[in-house]
């Protein structure tokens, strides 16, 4: 027997078990599994076997195609329980045995798009809380010893999470609404305060490279993670409640936060070089169970030192010239 | 508690720049007359512009040859093609050229033609400390003026040797001659104590003398920078061989304990001094032991040169976890104030270049911060600033910073290695 379900955001939302095949699936009426969708054709797919038996879902020439992940295929064979797209409707395709045992998941699917109640809303806003909280505790200055009030600094954090996070949940409702997408604002709070949670992440990621790796890599690290979270987060919340997030949606998007990283790092850098000011980290970590980080000898240190003096001179050089040629 | 000296200005130089409108009292004995026709003004002009740039003073040193200071020609030396200086002796301007300077001991000798004024004769030897001396000079172009002090002998610390003079010497009367009883000249006036204006201080008459032998300068930009150059270069010598000799001395008590740390002893020529900050509430003791030199050349638009600054800090954290302390620690070298960035387009320095890096030196692990920035017009040479702290232990950590000016990398290389390596705790085997 082979169940053919209907998914919606991965919940299975309507299944049908049928005895034999070959089946046929589309938007038609003569279809053996009927899909009301505009981008299926009306005969769209067909089940079957092929000479040695096996199961495979064949593309009938629908329009907007058979799609195995974000690749677009002719044929997709079956073992297992397999996923695929029809132009925009997810389908989960299984063999199933004459156990009754199937159960369906339990997780309604209309219960994203459904109001949820103020205790929903506090219950995300309380996750975003707990993130920016645990980012603050992890930041050295809050135990310094001249941190007056720690407890202060905290509900400082606490309420600017507060009020910042349910006006950009509500930000971010209004522009995914205009980008037509059937969301609410209990989903980008929901998903404004799992980002908050990127930031503790980010500063386990980053102490754990400045321990782990040498100076001039540690240097790299801490902005290509911040680089990597910003992309998570974007491209996260750009897809919320956007049906089919196929490869060139996360490429685009992907793309732009690169362009706009670069962008910004290029400006910045253009300011301190304009300034005069060198970007120093002056972060000094402790040294944990007796372990101060990856460090290198003196050699290499002066070595290096020895290669800005030599960029330095050139830069002279530059300078000097651009001067006496006045 | 002794006052610490800023850093760039033990002394302060007195070419005229503000006025301070305090006017020397008129001398009325027979010295004032017989020395007011060998003293002039020196005057630095830009181009066509009556108005001075800068001013100072000036005297007979030979037939056609005026001595004054070389802070007060200094912008011309930077920038000959931009200026011009002249002599001013009673009522009669002259023009005058460069012949010679010397940056090191802030002196320059002036060639001047027709001026008839006669020879201040020069001292053959300093007179003994507690004598009684008289300088002239024209503060602020208001007037020959004499001042009688006291020679003290010679300032203990610093590169150059400096006469110390109790008189209240005035801006302007930078290059005028320092007398002894019998009208002698034993030295040049060259600046005042930083912030007041009690103490002065001189540069002996034996620092002109050579400057008397040498042939003249050429007067092209490009060798008044060559000549430029070359002093810094050997100032740099003399600065670092005085700096890593004294370090490397065998007999000297190699070791300055700072709280609990110990490092090595900077060499007597540095003033130094010691502080202890306990800060109860935070439950942090710091201890520190800073040095600098008091007197370093001056050269016009790099400020001061060869200058050394040591700061060895210890800091131990009685309550604070180790995540709260050396979170403090992270604070300090960024509020170090030599690490400010420098403007690049001043067109004196190269915007900096930083390297960090925790770096192994000995037995210890420190956060190196290294910046420079190269010195446009003289290839070689960099103002280098290092802050060093250590991380071996979870309750203290000691703090090395260097800044050094006008120093070749090599030189910084050899000292900073010697002051990292040297960097402990007092109680490590």
């Amino acid at each position: 027997m082979i169940a053919i379900r209907l998914l919606r955001e991965g919940a299975v939302v309507r299944e049908q078990v049928f005895p034999a095949l070959p089946l046929v699936l589309g938007r038609g009426p003569q279809a053996d599994f009927v899909l009301a969708d505009a981008s299926v054709s009306r005969a769209h797919a067909q089940l079957e076997r092929d000479e040695q038996g096996r199961l495979q879902l064949v593309d009938l020439g629908g329009v907007n195609g058979l799609h195995a992940g974000a690749q677009r295929v002719k044929a997709l064979s079956i073992s297992g329980t397999t996923r695929c797209r029809l132009g925009a409707v997810e389908l989960e395709i299984a063999p199933v045995t004459d156990d009754p045992t199937l159960e369906l998941r339990s997780v309604p699917w209309h219960h994203e798009e459904q109001r949820r109640g103020l205790g929903h809303h506090g219950l995300y806003l309380g996750l975003g809380v707990l993130g920016a909280v645990a980012s603050q505790l992890m930041n050295p200055g809050l135990w310094s010893p001249w941190q007056r009030s720690p407890a202060s600094e905290l509900v400082g954090s606490v309420v600017a999470v507060l009020i910042a996070l349910p006006l950009a949940a509500f930000l971010l409702f209004v522009a995914l609404k205009a980008a037509g997408r059937r969301v609410r604002v209990a989903d980008t709070l929901s998903a404004l305060a799992r980002v908050v949670w990127l930031s503790p992440l980010w500063i386990i990621l980053t102490t754990a490279a400045d321990y782990l790796l040498p100076g001039a890599a540690a240097a790299f690290a801490s902005p290509l993670l911040a680089w990597a979270a910003t992309l998570a987060a974007v491209v996260f919340l750009a897809g919320l409640r956007r049906p089919d997030r196929g490869r060139a949606f996360t490429l685009g998007w992907a793309a732009a936060v690169t362009a706009l990283w670069l962008g910004m790092s290029l400006t910045s850098s253009l300011a301190a070089q304009r300034l005069g000011m060198p970007q120093n980290d002056y972060t000094v970590r402790p040294p944990l169970a007796g372990f101060a980080g990856v460090s290198s000898s003196l050699d290499a240190y002066f070595a290096r030192v020895q290669t800005a003096a030599e960029a330095a001179a050139a830069d002279a050089e530059g300078v000097r010239q651009t001067q006496d040629g006045r | 508690m002794r006052a610490r000296v800023p850093a760039n200005g033990a002394a302060w130089l007195l070419t005229a720049q503000l006025a301070s409108g305090q006017e020397a009292r008129p001398a009325t004995d027979r010295t004032y007359d017989r020395i007011k026709h060998s003293v002039v003004t020196v005057q630095v002009h830009s181009g066509d512009n009556e108005a001075k740039d800068s001013l100072g003073s000036g005297y007979v040193v030979a037939p056609g040859r005026i001595a004054t200071n070389y802070h007060v020609v200094g912008a011309y030396v930077d920038a000959p093609e931009r200026y011009a200086i002249r002599v001013r002796g009673g009522a009669v301007e002259h023009p005058a050229r460069l012949v010679a300077f010397d940056l090191t001991n802030d002196l320059a000798l002036l060639g001047v033609e027709g001026l008839d004024a006669p020879v201040l004769p020069l001292a053959r030897t300093l007179p003994p400390p507690g004598s009684a001396i008289v300088s002239f000079g024209n503060p602020q172009g208001l007037g020959l003026s004499l001042i009688e002090g006291i020679f003290n002998g010679f300032a203990e610390k610093g590169f150059v040797d400096r006469m110390l003079l109790s008189m209240p010497l005035n801006s302007g009367m930078s290059g005028g001659p320092i007398l002894n009883q019998k009208g002698e000249v034993v030295g040049t006036n060259v600046s005042v104590m930083w912030l007041q204006n009690s103490l002065s201080f001189g540069v002996p008459e034996s620092r002109l003398r050579p400057l008397l032998d040498v042939p003249p300068l050429s007067l092209t930009r490009e060798a008044l920078r060559a000549e430029t150059h070359r002093q810094l270069l050997a100032l740099e010598q003399d600065a670092f061989s005085k700096l890593v000799g004294r370090l490397l001395a065998p007999e000297r008590p190699a070791r300055v304990v700072v709280g609990g740390g110990a490092f090595e002893r900077p060499p007597e020529l540095f003033d130094c001094w010691n502080q202890t900050s306990v800060f109860k509430d935070e439950g942090v003791t710091k201890t520190s032991y800073g040095c600098n030199l008091q007197f370093t050349p001056a050269e016009e638009s790099l400020g001061e040169v060869g200058s050394v600054e040591l700061l060895f800090e210890h800091f131990a954290s009685a309550r604070a976890g180790r995540w709260g302390f050396y979170g403090a620690l992270s604070e300090h070298p960024g509020s170090h104030h030599e690490l400010e960035p420098r403007d690049p387009k001043n067109g004196v320095l190269t915007a900096p270049e930083c390297v960090a890096e925790r770096t192994r030196a000995g037995a210890m692990v420190f956060k190196v911060h290294t910046c420079l920035n190269a010195f446009v017009k003289h290839p070689g040479l960099y103002n280098f600033d290092l802050v060093a702290s250590s991380l071996s232990r979870p309750d203290e950590s000691v703090f090395v910073s260097l800044h050094l000016r006008g120093f070749r990398f090599q030189s910084f290389r050899t000292v900073a290695r010697r002051l990292l390596e040297g960097a402990r705790f007092k109680d490590a085997p």
